[in-house]
């Protein structure tokens, strides 16, 4: 039985209730999605019925593609990771000496991480590799650096990775135009070398 | 009338946060994330992919009723109805992560968890009896009109702490479904030995009734208790799924009576 089967007796419709014909309701209230308004129940109130039922306004739906990995679950050290997040949250990018330090902090805690990493999954290890050259690639750090050293510690937090959290964090970092190659190159963010 | 036990019929986490504005550059990523990865923790269900627009996302999974929407402020999962309620909190956990990690949310502006019973009843009518028998406003305005009395009530009442950081909304409705019975037939009502003739069939009609009540009922008291947290120090979503759960309980025990 679907909840949204149900129909108010009455008729009213409050702040925050199942609405009429979809409309999702704000204000202090949690609100339903579209999907599990009366309009997509089957059970009505005895007052002015919706005329229309607001199905959904795309049809297409696919199933996942198909996966060319399996997701893998593993667990990092969640001290270590609150610590290098916390260094990132704090991390001074206008005064060289400190943004030095802050660096080296950082990449001292990436150093610990790998030393408990046996527990954890491929996935998790290949996102710390990925941080680890950022790291070790990017000579001076601007807020976008951190932005994306941000992402990767927030997804090495998660016990299950996929396949896709490798391709989007790598695609980050060399966007961000850190690469293991990047120093090398100096590969700005257009991709275009500056040489 | 025998009073029924509520039944869960739809569960909502909905997270409200600021400055998610990023979705609109990277729900692609998230989508694709999200179809690799729930299906592991839903014990391999099928998720898919309903629709990506600027103003939203959804994805769902048929399998076990869940949909989940996204957009740049508010994320919601929606189980209707409920069968199996255990993984929903998993499954809004990494949600809720992925969405921090690649829209870098920084703040949840608020947490809220919905959930919908209705107590079962045969009838149209005896929805609407129900919700006057379970008001505490019975007499409320009764003095008015002697030939107006109470028929059904519509009710819903809003508890907040001192800060207005927690809060609960707890409101009732009579409901009913398309086709259900205006009121009840009387030999229904009857126990089957004490009928004259037709015992057996008013017996399995009966037996029948009483399957549908528990199982899909088509009429009731739909009771709707949403619990809420604004603009908290911490944000954590295992903590909230505990505290909420238990508030929502205790909400209903109190008002049906275990």
């Amino acid at each position: 039985m679907k909840n949204s089967e149900f129909n108010m007796s009455g008729g009213e419709e409050g702040t925050g209730r199942l609405g009429s014909g979809g409309i999702i309701t704000l204000g202090e209230h949690t609100v339903v999605s579209e999907q599990s308004t009366p309009s997509g129940h089957d059970y009505f109130d005895d007052g002015t019925l919706p005329a229309t039922e607001e199905r959904e306004r795309l049809g297409r739906e696919t199933l996942s593609s198909s996966v060319t990995r399996i997701p893998a679950t593993g667990k990092m050290d969640r001290e270590l990771l609150s610590r290098a997040e916390n260094i990132v949250e704090g991390f001074n990018i206008d005064d060289p000496l400190t943004s030095r330090v802050d660096r080296d902090s950082l990449c001292g805690a990436v150093l610990q991480l790998w030393e408990k990493s046996n527990k954890c999954s491929d996935y998790h290890q290949d996102i710390l590799a990925i941080l680890e050259n950022g790291l070790l690639s990017t000579e001076k750090f601007e807020m976008r650096h951190l932005s994306v050293f941000r992402e990767a510690i927030k997804d090495l937090q998660n016990e299950t990775l996929t396949q896709a959290h490798i391709d989007v964090i790598q695609r980050r970092f060399m966007e961000e135009g850190m690469s293991p190659l990047a120093l090398l190159t100096e590969v700005d963010k257009s991709g275009e070398s500056k040489d | 009338m025998k009073q029924g036990k509520a039944k869960l019929v739809q569960s909502i986490f909905e997270v409200r946060y600021e400055q998610g504005y990023r979705y609109l550059d990277r729900c692609g990523d998230v989508m694709v994330i999200l179809e690799q990865a729930l299906p592991s923790i839903t014990e391999n269900k099928i998720w898919m992919t309903a629709e990506m627009q600027p103003t939203g996302a959804r994805i769902k999974c048929p399998e076990l009723d869940i949909t989940v929407v996204f957009d740049t402020y508010r994320l919601c999962i929606d189980q209707n109805p409920v069968d199996k309620e255990s993984l929903l909190e998993k499954i809004s956990d990494y949600i809720w992560s992925t969405l921090v990690s690649k829209f870098e949310i920084k703040k949840a502006m608020r947490f809220g968890r919905r959930k919908v019973y209705i107590l079962p009843a045969d009838s149209v009518e005896e929805g609407e009896k129900l919700s006057v028998k379970k008001t505490p406003l019975q007499s409320w305005l009764t003095n008015v009109s002697s030939d107006l009395k109470p028929h059904k009530c519509d009710v819903s009442i809003t508890l907040e702490n001192e800060d207005r950081t927690k809060g609960a909304k707890f409101s009732i409705s009579p409901v009913f479904k398309l086709g259900a019975p205006i009121e009840i037939d009387k030999r229904l009502t009857i126990a089957p030995h004490l009928l004259k003739k037709g015992q057996h069939e008013a017996l399995i009609e009966q037996l029948k009734r009483m399957k549908q009540r528990e199982e899909d009922p088509v009429s009731g008291l739909m009771i709707d208790v949403d619990y809420w947290w604004l603009k908290q120090e911490q944000m954590n979503i295992p903590e909230f799924y505990g505290e909420s759960e238990k508030k929502i309980v205790d909400f209903l025990n109190n008002f049906v009576g275990t």
